[in-house]
């Protein structure tokens, strides 16, 4: 079988036997795929930096039916600063968990892996005003991607403009005060600047996005809807995303 | 695998289980257990009954040992004001081998992972603040893995041990004793340029 050249990105990462490791790579060509890289455990293994979990190569494969076999791979970004952080590394392994979470293996998003890459760059460079805008802008255009864009113009129930304060995870989007009693489930309360940086999310791109300077608390209200939005929409909640709210109290 | 009798066919499975230990080395390790002396079969059931008995964590450095404190902890000729804070018990024997560290362990049991949501409540790191609290500890050594998740829980401890006053160090990063330069990877020859050496 010819082998298959694709650059890609390492979203997780098994121990497989006693020297090999099962990679789940999303990749430029291939979308997500599940490959043995085989030796990658020993200290001597030429493929060892390129293997790692968060690690963007140019991967050399032979596909299988359920796996592939990585024949060689060459390292061209590790983001080696998110491992200095624990914080950074918590928001961008949840980035990764999403990806793993919301798209199928063999299912092909380009433009969603060229967005990731973007946020884990300026995420690992320091390079935005506050990294958890990042993760919401991610969050965001990943959904809107996935085709479950949420309503933020007007009511989702009476379409009105007027007195919007809710976000219904159930309705797919804002609701007014006059419709809270017509709805069920889980309502999350918005004020006027969380309902505009919900809005510019979508609208904006996030080299602009990144410059945004907003309240960490506000921020996390963000990306707590989102990420409760997300699981709804696509039926698996996030690990990593739990363990970033426990870290927010490591010892506790 | 009908063609053994039942209770070969049940050690070959349970050897089967072990790591590294395919079906052919199953069978090759039953023939060859089944074959050896009465007094070598309890001595080696003994042995594997002991060890899974009294083989308990040491309540210091938590590292496996048969004692209530381990030899290590228990030397009064090792160096008691540095610890060297491992993943697991087995990076204690590769760094007892080099005869080169004379100090005091800590051994984790684990690293922070956020992909698999453990997190630093997950591992012994509480009790490693305690331990330097209640010590009088000057140099603590992150001797964790040199994976993402080893990196970062080391970053993550050595910001929560530096307020302390202790001085926290990492092991160092570089080219393997016996590697060709061309065939190292970046970050590796990176890091290797960070910590070189005056010769």
């Amino acid at each position: 079988m010819a082998l298959i050249k694709t650059k890609g990105l390492v979203i997780k990462e098994q121990p497989y036997k006693e020297q090999d490791k099962i990679l789940t790579i999303f990749t430029e060509d291939e979308g997500k795929i599940q490959c043995i890289a085989r030796g990658v455990r020993r200290q001597k293994s030429g493929l060892l930096a390129s293997t790692q979990i968060f690690a963007y190569s140019e991967f050399v494969y032979y596909p299988g039916k359920n796996f592939g076999i990585i024949n060689q791979s060459n390292l061209i970004e590790a983001f080696y600063p998110l491992r200095n952080d624990l914080t950074k590394m918590a928001l961008a392994s949840y980035l990764l968990d999403l990806m793993y979470n919301a798209y199928e293996f063999f299912q092909k998003s380009p433009e969603i892996l060229k967005l990731l890459l973007h946020v884990l760059f300026y995420m690992s460079g320091g390079k935005a005003k506050n990294d958890l805008i990042l993760v919401g802008a991610f969050q965001m255009k990943l959904v809107s991607y996935l085709g479950y864009r949420p309503g933020l113009e007007r009511c989702m129930i009476c379409q009105d403009d007027q007195e919007i304060s809710l976000f219904s995870i159930e309705n797919n989007g804002i609701i007014c005060s006059g419709c809270r009693e017509q709805t069920e489930g889980y309502l999350y309360k918005l004020n006027p600047a969380m309902l505009e940086l919900l809005q510019d999310f979508l609208r904006q791109p996030i080299k602009q996005l990144k410059d945004r300077e907003v309240s960490s608390a506000e921020a996390i209200k963000i990306n707590d809807l989102l990420d409760h939005y997300i699981g709804y929409c696509i039926g698996k909640s996030s690990k990593a995303y739990a363990f970033y709210k426990t870290m927010l109290n490591p010892l506790g | 695998m009908g063609y053994y009798p039942k209770t070969l066919e049940r050690l070959v499975l349970e050897l089967g289980k072990l790591p590294g230990i395919g079906e052919k080395s199953a069978q090759r390790l039953a023939f060859h257990i089944i074959n050896l002396s009465d007094e070598e079969i309890s001595s080696l059931s003994e042995a594997l009954i002991s060890a899974k008995a009294k083989i308990v964590l040491c309540q210091k450095c938590f590292t496996i040992t048969d004692k209530e404190i381990c030899d290590i902890c228990e030397n009064p000729k090792r160096d008691q004001e540095t610890i060297c804070v491992v993943q697991n018990s087995r990076d204690i024997f590769a760094i007892e081998k080099t005869r080169e560290y004379n100090g005091l362990y800590h051994v984790l049991h684990g690293a922070i992972s956020p992909l698999d949501g453990i997190g630093p409540q997950d591992i012994k790191a509480r009790e490693l603040l305690l331990r330097i609290g209640e010590s009088d500890i000057k140099e603590v050594i992150m001797a964790t893995n040199a994976t993402v998740e080893g990196e970062a829980t080391a970053m993550y401890l050595g910001n929560l041990i530096s307020p302390l006053g202790v001085k926290v160090t990492r092991l160092a990063k570089g080219i393997p004793i016996g590697a060709d330069l061309e065939y190292t990877d970046e970050i590796t020859l990176i890091k290797a340029f960070e910590g070189r050496n005056e010769i």
